[in-house]
């Protein structure tokens, strides 16, 4: 009887008291389709309510550890393509064919930093965070919006070489999706308001939108994914330099 | 008859299933010189169409252009590409009429000689400078590297401008190439590997100049003093790599080449008195070096150190009369007819480029300046492009040439060709 108390009491204080790290091994651990695909619209507006679209279309395998992208829209950057393959053990391939030049061209990923298309997303938040690479700080819970949220504080170390200082991170408790973001310059000034919308997609939650806020040039971009599709078979060996060059049928 | 309902009959069912890609631009512009504010008369491309099918696995893909001269209001439509690629698993394979691209550097690619260059365009980016040339193109992909084999059964020179008095470097007319190109065949292989977190590739290239050289001459001297020199194509054969790598933030992009060039064997004419030919075998080389570093608010810079060297080189006129003759017979400078065009302004030079874009991609500002290293000379270029609606773009840019005191020195030509230059692009 003893024992049994002790359990539950040990039972009840760690489901009360997660730490940090462990809630987002819970988020990284939750199911995730193994590949997915998608039609991407960016809306990208600047502080004078000027907006200009993008149009892209995206295959991924491995939670975006392997992506591809056609843009369709503007005009003059139809054909342009993009490939990045990340590595845990060395950097990260990131490849863009330029129609114009008939090119492949590498490009460094080392920036992560770097606008992608001049939005307010970069490289580095196109790109899946790797635990180990970052600290985990758990923060008091918060509404938003009527969900219930983890809030924790993620620290890249110097391992991710990360453009960020910190991350700010709403969890929704039930399904483990993010809810919002808010991410801090070096300076540790705030730079990026992130907020997102989750839809069920077969039984994965999977991204509907990012809104993402660049509060420093007060300017927004707005990423919407339309016509989701997971677990279609995407072949891993869509992954390659060759298919850069022509759309998908 | 029946082939031709066969044929016509896959076409048709091929393109109701198939996927019709149709892109291109409309880009009208007008250059006018510096010195006078008169228009530069200049053959230019007025509109650029993609257009193409896609069905399965297989791609048909034309590009047209039409080329219009305000002063006479001559336009010309012409093919640049049309070919079929077909994409199995394990790579692609291509044929017809094509403009492929080797080289990790930017614009200056020592490596690249599949294609002739369009000395009208020589200025422009990308494959926009190129001509498109028949031939057939594998390329086998594998995890960690991928070979590229290009074959071609004809050859095409370089198109030059004869008789432009608005290009300073145009020939007054069309030299006469008096012994044709016997063996047209070209060969080039390409194999690239990923190293180190970066690419590194080697190339072959077999073909021939794609600019004339002399070939032969007769003796004696004519009266006003004219040397009777023939003009030929010598074959050269390239060797290259590039590379492309990172240093913290910076990207390194690095090329070279090493070309040894050789006169051919050639018709002799039946009467051989003061008939002489020349045997020339040069080693030469051209390379690039390339920074590149992209700042916090995105605009890229890049610095590139550009050289091409003749390393040795052998001349030797004979007479095929008397064979073991010692012909003393004057020797022309030896003119690479292969290789990158910028070699034709200087064997060594540095240029410095920066692009941006600001006002979410409404505003674009492109600038290089390339300085002679050998002896005074730049050319400073600055291209400003607005975008006020979406596809829509108006240009507006200059070219400014400073030579020197020496009147060939091609910077000096050039100055004549200092201009200011406007136009719209309009993407569809």
């Amino acid at each position: 009887m003893k024992q049994s108390f002790l359990l539950l009491v040990v039972f009840i204080s760690a489901g009360f008291s997660q730490t940090g790290r462990e809630i987002a091994v819970m988020v990284d651990e939750s199911p995730s389709p193994k590949d997915m695909s998608n039609e991407t619209t960016m809306v990208l507006t600047n502080s004078k309510g000027k907006s200009r679209t993008n149009k892209m279309l995206s295959k991924s395998v491995d939670g975006s550890e392997k992506q591809i992208t056609w843009f369709l829209e503007p005009k003059d950057d139809k054909g342009v393509a993009f490939l990045k393959i990340e590595y845990s053990d060395r950097d990260d391939e990131m490849r863009m064919w330029l129609p114009d030049f008939k090119k492949i061209r590498r490009i460094s990923s080392k920036r992560k930093g770097d606008s992608f298309m001049a939005s307010d997303l970069s490289y580095e938040d196109l790109t899946s965070r790797e635990l180990d690479k970052h600290e985990y700080e758990r923060k008091e819970d918060e509404t938003i919006d009527g969900v219930e949220c983890y809030v924790i504080e993620v620290i890249p170390t110097a391992k991710a070489e990360s453009s960020y200082l910190k991350h700010k991170s709403w969890i929704n408790k039930s399904t483990l999706n993010l809810v919002k973001e808010e991410s801090f310059d070096k300076r540790g000034e705030l730079i990026k308001r992130k907020k997102f919308s989750h839809k069920k997609v077969k039984q994965y939650y999977v991204m509907s939108q990012i809104f993402v806020e660049n509060v420093q040039k007060k300017h927004t971009t707005k990423v919407t994914f339309d016509k989701v599709e997971v677990d279609v078979g995407v072949k891993p060996t869509l992954f390659q330099e060759k298919n850069l060059k022509r759309l998908p049928r | 008859m029946f082939y031709k309902k066969l044929i016509l009959s896959i076409f048709i069912a091929g393109t109701v299933k198939a996927q019709m890609n149709i892109a291109g631009e409309f880009n009208p512009y007008v250059m006018t010189r510096t010195a006078d504010q008169s228009q530069i008369d200049l053959p230019f491309r007025l509109l650029s169409l993609d257009f193409g099918f896609s069905f399965e696995s297989f791609d048909l893909k034309t590009v047209t252009g039409v080329e219009q001269r305000y002063s006479t209001r001559e336009h010309s439509i012409y093919l640049r590409e049309a070919y079929v690629a077909f994409y199995p698993n394990w790579g692609e394979v291509k044929i017809g009429k094509q403009i492929h691209s080797w080289g990790a550097a930017d614009a200056i690619n020592p490596t690249d000689n599949i294609n002739p260059y369009d000395y009208y365009y020589m200025f422009k980016a990308g494959t926009g400078k190129k001509i498109g040339k028949l031939s057939l193109a594998s390329t086998v992909y594998r995890e960690n590297f991928q070979v590229e084999l290009i074959v071609s059964p004809y050859f095409t020179p370089n198109r030059i401008p004869y008789g432009e008095k608005d290009f300073p470097l145009a020939l007054d007319r069309k030299p006469l190439i008096k012994h044709p190109v016997k063996d047209e065949l070209e060969l080039g292989a390409r194999f690239q590997t990923s190293l180190g977190g970066g690419d590194i590739s080697l190339s072959y290239f077999k073909g021939t100049d794609r600019m004339p050289s002399v070939q032969s001459a007769y003796l004696p001297i004519t009266s006003n003093g004219v040397r009777n020199f023939d003009l030929g194509y010598r074959k050269t054969t390239v060797l290259g790599s590039d590379f492309v790598t990172f240093l913290g933030d910076f990207t390194i992009r690095a090329e070279g080449a090493l070309y040894n060039t050789k006169n051919t064997s050639i018709d002799r004419p039946a009467n051989t008195s003061g008939y002489l030919e020349i045997i020339q075998d040069v080693i030469y080389s051209q390379y690039v070096v390339q920074l590149e570093y992209t700042t916090a608010t995105d605009i890229m810079v890049s610095g590139q150190f550009i050289g091409s060297k003749t390393i040795d080189e052998k001349n030797q006129w004979f007479m095929p009369k008397y064979p073991s003759y010692n012909i003393e017979f004057p020797v022309l400078p030896f003119n690479p007819g292969m290789g990158t065009p910028f070699a034709m302004f200087t064997n060594k030079a540095a240029l410095i480029s920066s692009s941006g874009v600001m006002m979410d991609d409404q505003l674009e500002l492109i600038g290089s300046l390339m300085i002679n290293l050998n002896e005074s000379g730049s050319m400073l270029s600055i291209a400003l492009g607005y975008s006020p609606w979406i596809n829509w773009k108006f240009e507006l840019g200059t070219t400014q040439f400073n030579g020197s005191d020496n009147p060939l020195n091609p910077f000096t030509l050039m100055q004549d060709f200092n201009h200011v230059r406007m136009g719209i692009l309009y993407n569809f």
